[in-house]
């Protein structure tokens, strides 16, 4: 006897999946684009959290529980992609040289470059900071996000914003420094 | 810094200009690799089919004698953090972010997803032998069985861990018949070679969530399919005392059929 196949059902978890694509998609995207500062790692690590969060979510639960889930495997895969690759780019300056040679305008272009300072933090400074600054996250969160104590936040923070301030003590932001000069571009 | 109070508003800028769209995301493609994780396909070969779940909270994977004594989280949602003998907090070990939802103790009725086996970063697979169930009377039984740790990986590993083993029964429809109603203890301190591999015993007793309706005779019990969801912190320490990584795991084990035993 052959029997029929058995049409399948939408189980809730696929719906909520759908949802949240569809309704959070763009803010998990930015949120990790901050993150990692690339377009497509980003795509890749939200991709990578939606299938990740979604293989072991059970049912029960709504878009806004598991967009938190969500953004809590991104921050975690995208602290450990950084781990993984830190001991390379601990050496890399010893194997290659530098190939863009700085401009005369590289002194302003520093200050104006967030971005490119934000490239020269940890993982865990990076992340700390963006969770406190994009994701406005107290520190008490920030610490359950990443599963690391608030004192290792504040530290993270502290080491992190130090490195973003000293790309940015020249006399013109000294003179100015609520002025035009945090900017990514 | 003030220049700092404007961060946050250029972090939003720069991610509205370059972050990619949502557009970019296959849904389809993304609910099949999801389910493809939840790997259904070894759920209940008969409609009796029982599994048992197993949830053992913060195993940590060690280089032996180069770090300071592990963090062992005792539950899902304590913090973890491993500090560096020093205090200086350099070493720190992350938790698996999604262990909360994946690791808690599954409750009566609810339906539990297994997946498929996986591997630690470090060449560590877990594996669930030698499950058997013996029922104790209509509303408990005892599930005992090994977890196997197997080191593939080029360097000696310690896997150290004060797990509490959340055994659950689930039906061949994955949803809950008995939990565990108090969380047992399993002390791990396992040395394990390259290539090397050990087994650690453990033992829980589930009790059935509706004893009028779901309590199992044993002839009910005719095949057993175990599947064990574990969550092991890896963490790898360099002599230095630098942690080069430490890459959060669940790893879902499931095992062949076991055998039975009648209460």
């Amino acid at each position: 006897m052959v029997e029929a196949a058995p049409v399948r059902q939408q189980q809730h978890w696929e719906s909520v999946l759908a949802e949240l694509v569809a309704h959070r998609g763009d803010a998990l995207a930015r949120y990790a684009y901050v993150l990692c500062g690339d377009r497509d790692d980003a795509a890749d690590l939200v991709q990578s959290a939606l299938v990740a969060t979604f293989s072991r979510l059970r049912n029960g639960f709504d878009v806004e529980r598991a967009e938190a889930y969500v953004r809590r495997a991104i921050a975690s895969a995208y602290v450990d992609r950084g781990r993984r690759a830190s001991r390379w780019r601990a050496t890399v300056h010893l194997q290659a040289r530098e190939e863009l040679e700085e401009s005369p305008s590289a002194a302003i272009d520093r200050r104006l470059d967030l971005r490119r300072q934000l490239g020269t933090l940890s993982p865990r400074e990076r992340a700390c900071v963006v969770l406190r600054y994009y994701g406005d996250l107290k520190v008490d969160d920030i610490a359950t996000d990443l599963g690391i104590s608030a004192g290792a936040v504040k530290r993270y923070l502290s080491d992190g914003l130090a490195k973003l301030a000293s790309a940015l003590t020249d006399p013109a932001i000294a003179a100015n420094p609520r002025g035009p000069h945090v900017g990514l571009r | 810094m003030s220049g700092f109070d404007d961060l946050g508003r250029a972090l939003r800028d720069d991610a509205d200009r370059h972050a990619p769209r949502a557009s970019a995301f296959d849904v389809d493609a993304l609910t099949r690799a999801a389910r493809a994780r939840r790997a259904p396909r070894l759920w209940g070969t008969g409609a009796l089919a029982l599994a048992a779940v197993l949830g053992i909270g913060g195993l940590a994977l060690t280089l032996p004698g180069l770090t300071p004594p592990m963090l062992l989280a005792g539950g899902a949602d304590e913090a973890a953090t491993l500090e560096s003998a020093d205090g200086g907090g350099d070493v720190e070990s992350d938790r698996d972010l999604l262990s909360s939802p994946a690791t808690a103790p599954p409750t009566c009725g609810e339906v539990v997803a297994a997946g498929e086996q996986a591997f630690s970063p470090s060449g560590i697979a877990l594996g669930l032998v030698d499950v058997q169930l013996e029922r104790l009377d209509d509303t408990s039984a005892v599930v005992t069985g090994s977890l196997v740790f197997e080191n593939s990986g080029e360097l000696a590993q310690r896997v150290e861990g004060q797990g509490s083993p959340d055994v659950a029964l689930v039906n061949a429809d994955g949803v809950v018949v008995a939990t565990t109603p108090v969380r047992g203890s399993l002390g791990l301190a396992v040395d394990l070679p390259s290539g090397g591999a050990s087994r650690v015993p453990f033992a829980a007793t589930v009790v059935w969530c509706a004893a009028d309706e779901s309590a199992i005779d044993d002839s009910t019990v005719a095949q057993v399919e175990s599947i064990a969801t574990v969550e092991i912190v890896s963490e790898t320490t360099s002599v230095e005392g630098v942690t080069e990584e430490s890459v959060p795991l669940v790893t879902t084990v499931i095992s062949p059929p076991a055998a039975v035993e009648p209460g």
